[in-house]
């Protein structure tokens, strides 16, 4: 448990390359999270995310085919590593072990 | 089609991308990028779109994207840096020889550059400190129009009032009594210092540093101020402040010590012991000088034209005139010698000085890059390997930058170190007054030393530049040749040295000619002494003016009486600045003429063994003191064109306002009393003397020690708490030559490191020269050639640079020397054998310099040299 650092920004990173899956390269995965988080994001942000991700062995990356739009460069296609599905699997679990203690009174009060 | 799909983004975001993101990160953010950008241009307007873009690319920049940051692998320049420091080493230790001695040559250059500097930069700021100092004024006047400009009393002796001036802030009368006209004195223990009687303003003229007491501390005229270095003389560890002295000069009073100041500074022209309050007595007898504090109003000619003529209404001083001059132009101008100012500077000198620190920079720039290039050579071929192996001109050049920058750290330390152990040395035998100070002649150093570096680094880049991998590595003989600029430059360095020495040979014979030449005197054991003082208000206390005549008998009669005595007498040293005086010759039609004069006793004749061409001289049974006649020489003989002696008499208009006419009794042989800078001028001696002038006494030779033990005890029985000093010709003598003597030393000196330095950088050509060519030497003496024709031909090219090094610096060299001595109304000739000896030497040194590398080889097996490599 220690060892699994994640921050929550990267945490939305993670998920989102698991459901883009070929997709998932640098501004596709900030398209698809400013749509969801219906916020603008920075390229930078992104891409510090990633690149993170990566050092800590929870993405992996190989380079993809090249489009007109990318003025002939490639893309970086991310994958998840077994290690990054264990983590968000841990964080899930954690998650929804702490909504299972939340007493039930409690519970009410954030939606209204 | 898309009309927007033509629009590019802005370049120079993409290219700060490039500098500063990781490389292996570029493709994938320069594609994003792209694509955020045609995003933007769907959105929004193209510049819009611009605008974002470059607020995005902006947004890129953080740490974990950018290079050599966190973590990172890349290559940063440490290591190589320490590479380099390591293969910098080697090569040092490698060629031990050159490197030492291109580290020698920086360290001695720099040192012996700053040396002179040291001078110049205190010349140069000399009263700069004083922040007034472009506003002081000094009043002189002239008697009549031909006398000379003197710095009078003007206030008092023209009635001239200075508070009327509006543009007159402040002014400063002040008295200076010499180290032998005033005593301070400490519990009945007599000290000699030089004094300044100052009016109160005295600070507001002059920022001399006040260690103790405020600057209103002249205000009481209780109270008196002296230096660091005076206080500690007279009071040792005690604290001076506000302990009880008293002063004797022709007053004598009772002060309290209220004030100390630092130390006098090396680049002031005024200078004192002490600071006496001037408003404390209301009479000192010596002449002062009158010093104006001026305000922005003022104007010099505007106000010397105001008071050009004030002088006149005295009916004493028809033909006055009365000016002003800038105080801060004295010191290089002299235009007259009072003993308020310490020294004098000479423009002379110190142009001589800057030439002198611009050759010693120039020849150990030279020697510098020479050598440092001459070593470059030698590393040719690790330069093409290094090349070979991918290093690139950028590595290479940072090399050559990592190993200079060790020099220059080595070299500024060392020197340094070098500099605080020659300063005193060098300030003691050049007989300068220098203060050192660590943190500028540190910066100083540093400077000299990182200029010649950077230079080196400039043209060992450029060398680096031009190697050719291929022609490098195959060790293509053109590379390793030296190239013609450096022999270009060595023989300059040699022509510098010819000049100097040749310069160094000339101020040595003309001085040793000035010392030995006849001067028409009997100067040998002449011993110059005193024994009295101006008496307290002079004849007015006329009990103490019959005991000290009583005393004066004693004391010539005992020293007369002397067996070792030859002759006693009184009157000024013939070396001693003779006085002006204004004489003419009575009924003619000439105004008074300004003519060196000095006053002398009837003994004066027979103890410098004047010889006399016509007449007598002075004679105690003929002639009393201050009787009106007067003894001349030829010089004047011919300046008044004088035939019969006895025909003419002259008049003096400055002893008294009557009319006097002395007779001319004698004529003397013309002898020189003068520096030999200086035609012999017409001199009139009149015996007119007083208990408080000079004693001369001639004694026999071998027993100066004798009677100097005499005169101390006598001068100790008539004042028992003074000092006895005394004087010798010859010290006073080799005094009047000390400017000639100090030239002398420096161009030794500095001859001698050119010299040095010009041989060390024709050392390392041979040195360079004989590697280069041992293979080549191996093969002739393989082919039957001997020692001796390998060694001439190894040297020939090396005496080559040497023998037009002297040719060109010959005619340049006998043109200076020819000026120089053109100051000298008496000097020698300049002989070709000064050339011959010069130019013997100097070869001389370069043969032992090359044959020391060429003789080695020439001797060497050929089985060696061939197998060489």
């Amino acid at each position: 448990m220690k060892k699994t650092k994640l921050g929550e920004f990267e945490e939305l990173v993670l998920l989102t390359v698991l459901v883009l899956r070929e997709e998932a390269y640098g501004v596709e995965i900030k398209r698809d999270l400013e749509v969801r988080l219906k916020e603008s994001l920075s390229v930078g942000s992104v891409q510090s995310a990633l690149k993170r991700l990566e050092e800590k062995g929870y993405l992996d990356s190989e380079f993809g085919e090249t489009t007109l739009k990318r003025g002939g460069k490639r893309k970086r296609i991310y994958t998840v590593t077994a290690s990054g599905t264990r983590v968000l699997n841990e964080m899930k679990d954690i998650r929804a072990q702490l909504w299972g203690a939340i007493p039930k009174t409690s519970l009410s009060f954030p939606n209204s | 089609m898309n009309p927007k799909g033509h629009i590019h983004p802005p370049k120079w975001p993409l290219k700060l991308l490039r500098g500063l993101v990781k490389p292996h990160y570029l493709e994938e953010i320069e594609g994003d990028m792209e694509e955020v950008f045609a995003d933007y241009l769907e959105m929004h307007s193209p510049a819009r779109a611009k605008r974002r873009y470059i607020i995005e690319t902006l947004k890129l920049l953080r740490p974990s994207l950018l290079r050599g940051m966190s973590g990172s692998y890349q290559l940063n320049y440490f290591g190589m840096f320490k590479l380099m420091v390591k293969s910098a080493t080697r090569n040092y230790f490698k060629h031990r020889m050159v490197a030492t001695m291109s580290l020698l040559t920086l360290i001695f250059g720099s040192v012996c550059f700053q040396l002179i500097n040291a001078w110049l930069q205190n010349e140069q700021s000399m009263d700069q400190f004083h922040s007034e100092s472009d506003r002081i004024y000094i009043a002189v006047a002239k008697l009549n129009p031909k006398a000379e400009l003197s710095p009078l009393h003007v206030q008092r002796i023209f009635n001239l009032d200075y508070s009327k001036f509006p543009q007159i802030e402040k002014s400063l009368i002040v008295h200076t009594y010499g180290e032998d006209e005033i005593k301070l004195i400490k519990e009945e223990v007599e000290f000699g210092g030089k004094a300044l009687i100052a009016d109160s303003t005295f600070f507001d003229f002059f920022d001399f540093e006040l260690i103790r007491g405020d600057q209103f501390v002249l205000n009481d005229p209780s109270s008196i101020v002296l230096t660091q270095e005076f206080a500690e003389r007279v009071f040792g560890n005690e604290d001076p402040m506000g302990k009880l002295v008293s002063i004797r000069c022709d007053q004598t009073g009772t002060y309290k010590v209220a004030g100390i100041t630092a130390n006098i500074p090396s680049n002031s022209s005024i200078s004192f012991d002490f600071l006496v309050p001037r408003q404390s007595k209301g009479f000192w007898r010596r002449m002062p000088q009158d010093l104006l504090l001026v305000n922005d109003n003022f104007n010099r000619e505007v106000f010397n034209q105001q008071i050009e003529s004030v002088g006149r209404e005295n009916a004493r001083f028809p033909d006055s005139q009365i000016s002003t001059i800038p105080l801060n132009t004295v010191y290089n101008d002299r235009p007259f010698n009072i003993s308020l100012f310490s020294k004098y500077g000479d423009s002379t000198s110190f142009k001589t000085m800057q030439f002198v620190a611009a050759i010693v920079f120039l020849i150990t720039l030279i020697s510098f890059v020479n050598l440092q290039s001459t070593l470059q050579l030698t590393l040719v071929k690790k330069l093409g390997v290094k090349q070979v192996m991918g290093a690139s001109k950028f590595d290479l050049g940072f090399e050559v930058v990592v190993s200079r920058l060790l020099y220059f750290l080595v070299a500024s330390g060392m020197a340094y170190l070098l500099y605080q152990f020659t300063f005193p040395w060098y300030v003691n035998t050049m007989e300068l007054s220098l203060d050192f100070y660590p943190i500028r002649n540190l910066f100083n150093l540093l400077t000299v030393i990182g200029i010649i570096v950077m230079i080196s680094i400039i043209t060992s880049l450029i060398q680096t530049a031009k190697i050719k991998t291929m022609q490098a590595i195959s060790g293509e003989a053109n590379m390793l040749k030296i190239p013609r600029s450096q022999r270009v430059m060595t023989t300059i360095q040699y022509s510098v040295t010819v000049l100097l020495l040749v310069a160094t040979s000339v101020v040595f014979l003309q001085l040793r000619f000035m010392l030995n030449k006849d001067t028409g005197l009997n100067q040998t054991n002449i011993i110059k002494t005193d024994f009295f003082e101006l008496s307290p208000n002079g004849a007015q206390d006329s009990l103490a003016q019959q005991n000290m005549e009583l005393q004066f008998q004693y004391v010539m009669s005992h020293i007369a009486e002397q067996p070792n005595v030859m002759a006693v007498s009184q009157g000024s040293m013939p070396i001693d600045i003779a006085y002006q005086n204004d004489w003419k010759v009575v009924g003619s039609q000439d105004g008074y003429n300004s003519v060196n004069s000095m006053s002398v006793d009837p003994h004066y004749g027979e103890l410098f063994g004047l010889q006399l061409v016509k007449g007598r001289f002075f004679a105690d049974s003929l002639d009393t003191n201050n009787s009106p006649k007067l003894v001349i020489n030829e010089a004047a003989m011919k300046y008044w064109g004088i035939d019969d002696i006895g025909q003419v008499k002259l008049t003096t208009n400055s002893r008294s306002n009557e009319t006097v006419s002395y007779n001319i009794i004698g004529v003397v042989k013309d002898y020189h009393y003068e520096h030999l800078s200086q035609k012999i001028r017409p001199l009139v001696l009149s015996y007119y003397t007083y208990m408080d002038s000079d004693i001369l006494i001639r004694v026999k030779p071998e027993k100066q020690a004798e009677i100097f033990s005499f005169l101390e005890e006598l001068f100790n029985e008539i004042n028992p708490r003074g000092f006895f000093t005394y004087t010798t010709m010859e010290e006073q003598i080799a005094q009047q030559y000390s400017k000639e003597q100090q030239t002398g030393k420096i161009y030794l000196a500095l001859s001698i490191v050119a010299l040095l330095l010009s041989s060390v950088g024709l050392f390392t050509f041979a040195f360079h020269e004989t590697k280069r060519r041992t293979k080549e030497i191996g093969i002739r003496k393989v082919n039957g050639a001997n020692a001796g024709n390998v060694f001439w031909l190894l040297s020939r090219s090396f005496l080559n640079s040497i023998i037009i090094a002297f040719i060109l610096a010959c005619p340049v060299a006998w043109f200076l020397m020819k000026q120089w001595l053109d100051n000298f109304a008496y000097r020698v000739a300049i002989s070709w054998w000064v050339f011959g000896l010069v130019g013997l030497l100097v070869t001389m040194v370069a043969l032992i310099a090359i044959s020391w590398q060429t003789l080695r080889v020439a001797y060497l097996n050929p089985i060696d040299s061939l197998r060489y490599e």
